[in-house]
């Protein structure tokens, strides 16, 4: 391929290079929304671009283990009450600034630009979601070369009340795509 | 690594190889994309082929974690558009149109036809490989992937 994909912190700013720190929260609180944008260099446009999580792949330095660390973030979106909801969510709607209404909640986890990773939700390469508009892709799941501003989206974790075990939590987000040379 | 190669009615034919591409000496989408006849795609040990005049396709899938920034490639395939022309008259409205073969090192060759309705046109058949473990599908979508 003859293509350079690069996450950012800012708009147009430099390569993220380590992991991405939610930070500390409490019991039933959501960490602040850390925003990603995302430009490469194709010739072409890449097509099919989703976002999936799945076990952390780099070297494990958590309380538990990579893929309990995963199948517990799966289950705090699976899981239907208030104090036993939460997970990593994700808000694709950078276009209206991120409205509410596009971060899930434990009766209301699909919207329209934003969903929780769980159980066949952004589980697998087979259930990745695809960009939605409110990225700034003029369709959904492609990126032109160069958009400005970049393709962007936000993400945070919520802790759900219930949970009873502290310890710091890893996984990897991956982007999916497709491109032609 | 892999490379395509696209044949066409003239006789003619042209090779992207990975290599070529990384270096702009080489792309799909900005070479020859009319009068194709058939198209090869090998990677490594897999190799697969669709045969037939027709408009095609070819694209690669990567996946990406948000903190290593090197894309992985895991799956390879060619598309190609299905048109009412394809579709055999002699039989029936809804018989064999275009032979798709599909190859596997670890397997060795293996070639089917695959039977198209007159409600697949304007899709596209999809030809695809998974370099991780070389197993090799075929499916008809609405869209180009």
């Amino acid at each position: 391929m003859a293509i350079l994909i690069t996450f950012s912190a800012t708009n147009g700013g430099s390569s993220i290079t380590s992991n991405i720190a939610h930070g500390n929260t409490s019991n039933g609180l959501t960490t602040t929304g850390q925003e990603i944008f995302i430009r490469h260099d194709g010739l072409n446009s890449i097509t099919a671009a989703k976002l999936y999580i799945r076990p952390y792949t780099g070297t494990y330095s958590g309380d538990a283990s990579a893929n309990l660390d995963f199948l517990e973030l799966l289950s705090w979106g699976d899981n239907l009450t208030l104090n036993d909801f939460g997970g990593f969510q994700i808000n694709m709607n950078a276009i209206e600034s991120y409205t509410a209404g596009d971060w899930s909640s434990y009766d209301n986890k699909d919207r329209t630009h934003g969903y929780v990773c769980r159980t066949g939700i952004a589980d697998s390469v087979g259930n990745a979601v695809l960009l939605s508009t409110g990225t700034g892709v003029a369709t959904a799941g492609v990126i032109v070369a160069g958009s400005t501003p970049n393709i962007r989206f936000k993400s945070r974790v919520q802790v759900p009340t219930n949970e009873d075990t502290v310890g710091v939590r890893l996984w990897d987000q991956v982007l999916l795509f497709t491109y032609t040379s | 690594m892999g490379h395509w190669v696209k044949y066409f009615i003239s006789g003619g034919k042209e090779v992207g190889s990975d290599s070529d591409i990384k270096q702009g000496k080489a792309s799909w989408s900005k070479g020859y994309l009319t009068g194709i006849y058939g198209v090869e795609l090998f990677h490594n040990n897999t190799s697969l082929s669709i045969t037939g005049p027709g408009e095609y396709w070819q694209s690669d899938t990567y996946e990406m974690s948000l903190f290593e920034n090197v894309p992985v490639l895991i799956n390879r395939r060619i598309e190609r558009k299905i048109t009412a022309s394809d579709f055999f008259y002699t039989c029936s409205y809804k018989n064999k149109i275009f032979t798709l073969t599909l190859s596997n090192g670890s397997t060795g060759n293996s070639a089917q036809v695959i039977h198209l309705h007159k409600n697949q046109i304007g899709c596209w058949l999809i030809a695809e490989m998974n370099v991780r473990n070389d197993s090799v599908i075929h499916y008809i979508s609405k869209e180009r992937v």
